[in-house]
């Protein structure tokens, strides 16, 4: 068995403006256009991910966290290098997208759920424990855009949660809704990191969370890995960057 | 498959969900048609005043037909580019998306077909045993419509003109189809090259069971069956090729 659930190896990948790619040009094809918009959010990136461990992702906006992500989720393949998964049961929460907004909160608890691959079987068992927990009342009877932004990641929170994946991979979650949901939401989310088969992937800014929880850090800064290692270490260096930056404005 | 209870289950709510804001819901399905047909019989009736036996079943008919045909294309071209939102989230494979598509469009058709059925009694055309047929022929437009529907939905993703261009493509086959006329009205010398297009062949077989009695045109449906099974093998291969792209389009 591989004790690693990720190995990346000198992975790049670059967004290509869609628009105004022309038929001829749009299969594949290297040839850079004049006037074609194009950034590359993942920099030669070569990680190796240990099974069971708690990662942190740090970075500012924009540094290539969400879309690295996607690529350990198998969203988006990498336009160079490689990537080895050694796990089927991925799952990546990320909150708000993805509703449909004329059905019910029910009926998008089964489109959620469904689209992640669950048999329908294993969705109804789970029902009832992801409405209790979403608790928002007769809502979950009504259209999704009715619902208040809270709600929403209530819901979103609540479905991602209770599917327990081998490998979590989890996009600025943390603090969803009122204090009380937070607390009830940070609880549900130690639960999860806290079970040592489960390896789980934070990109956070909220660097007390990630220093209780991290085995490790990784620093992102412009689609490149900028330091990974011990949590306290990375977050002081990342800090001292961001206090650096501030002065020379 | 996977996905069979996300696609049963998808397809039921978008069934249940698309007129759940109007005060007349899926009585617009019903309404829709007869509206049109009411349109074109005047335009046919009475300002050209051609006479048609049984003219009510007879555009009914091809009205119910084109709308399945000309829905399930139009959508097809916005089904994987509109799903942005689940595509950066989950990956999934993408043909599922035109096949919830179609499928909700076959429901709708099925549904509305039922008009055609009150239509004969009304207009007083027999039933007969060629009606049986309506299977062999809902099932090979099916599986044209799923293979146009796959190619479609790849290409509207990439390419944004997609949507106007087949907007204004339905509308040339619409005329170019027997939908509110007669195929014995155009010159005898063009009704071979005519009869071509798959979308006449369709429409010129479901009135050969409904109101001709006679069977439909087989070569023709086998013709269009074989190019559906194609276009699946073009799509599927296109979109499996791509699956990892959707997602990122910006």
């Amino acid at each position: 068995m591989n004790h690693y659930v990720y190995e990346l190896e000198e992975v790049d990948l670059v967004f290509k403006e869609v628009g105004r790619t022309s038929i001829l040009y749009s299969h594949g094809t290297k040839k850079k256009r004049k006037g074609t918009w194009r950034f590359k959010a993942l920099d030669n990136i070569s990680v190796k991910i240990e099974k069971g461990r708690t990662i942190g992702l740090i970075g500012r906006n924009g540094a290539g966290k969400t879309t690295l992500l996607r690529v350990l989720a198998g969203i988006y393949a990498p336009d160079r290098g490689h990537i080895i998964v050694n796990s089927d049961s991925v799952s990546l929460l990320s909150l708000g997208l993805g509703f449909d907004n004329y059905a019910t909160g029910i009926d998008n608890i089964y489109l959620s759920s469904l689209l992640q691959g669950h048999p329908k079987s294993l969705v109804e068992e789970k029902l009832d424990e992801i409405i209790e927990f979403a608790d928002i009342g007769d809502f979950i009877n009504s259209p999704v855009k009715t619902y208040s932004s809270g709600m929403r990641m209530r819901l979103a929170f609540s479905i991602a949660v209770h599917f327990k994946p081998d490998v979590l991979l989890i996009d600025e979650a943390l603090s969803v809704g009122d204090i009380e949901f937070q607390k009830k939401s940070t609880n549900k989310m130690n639960e999860l990191i806290q079970d040592k088969n489960r390896t789980v992937i934070i990109a956070s800014h909220s660097m007390n969370f990630l220093k209780t929880v991290s085995d490790e850090i990784i620093w992102m800064e412009k689609g490149k890995v900028a330091m990974m290692g011990e949590p306290e270490k990375v977050i002081n260096s990342y800090i001292a960057f961001i206090n650096e930056q501030g002065k020379k404005k | 498959m996977k996905y069979r209870d996300y696609i049963r289950y998808s397809s039921k709510v978008i069934l249940t969900t698309r007129y759940s804001n109007t005060y007349l819901g899926v009585l617009w399905w019903f309404i829709d048609p007869i509206l049109l047909m009411c349109i074109y019989s005047f335009v046919y009736l009475v300002i050209f005043n051609i006479q048609t036996a049984n003219y009510v079943v007879f555009i009914l008919t091809g009205l119910i037909i084109w709308r399945w045909i000309s829905n399930s294309i139009t959508q097809s071209s916005a089904a994987i580019s509109s799903k942005i939102g689940i595509l950066e989230q989950v990956a999934v494979p993408k043909q599922v998306f035109p096949l919830v598509t179609l499928i909700v469009e076959t429901m709708l058709f099925s549904m509305a077909f039922l008009l055609v059925v009150v239509a004969m009694g009304v207009d007083g055309v027999m039933p007969t045993i060629h009606l049986i047929e309506l299977l062999p022929l809902i099932a090979a437009t099916f599986i044209w419509l799923f293979g146009v529907s796959l190619v479609v939905s790849h290409y509207g993703a990439f390419i944004a003109d997609l949507k106007p261009a087949i907007s204004y493509g339905m509308r040339f086959i619409f005329y170019l189809s027997p939908v509110f006329y007669e195929v014995s009205r155009l010159p005898a010398s063009i009704q071979d090259l005519y009869m071509l297009n798959p979308v006449a062949i369709i429409l010129e077989s479901f009135r050969n069971v409904v109101m001709r009695g006679t069977s439909p045109d087989y070569i023709g449906l086998l013709i269009i069956a074989g190019m559906g099974v194609l276009f699946i093998w073009i799509g599927l291969h296109l979109i499996q090729k791509h699956d990892k792209d959707y997602g990122r389009l910006k």
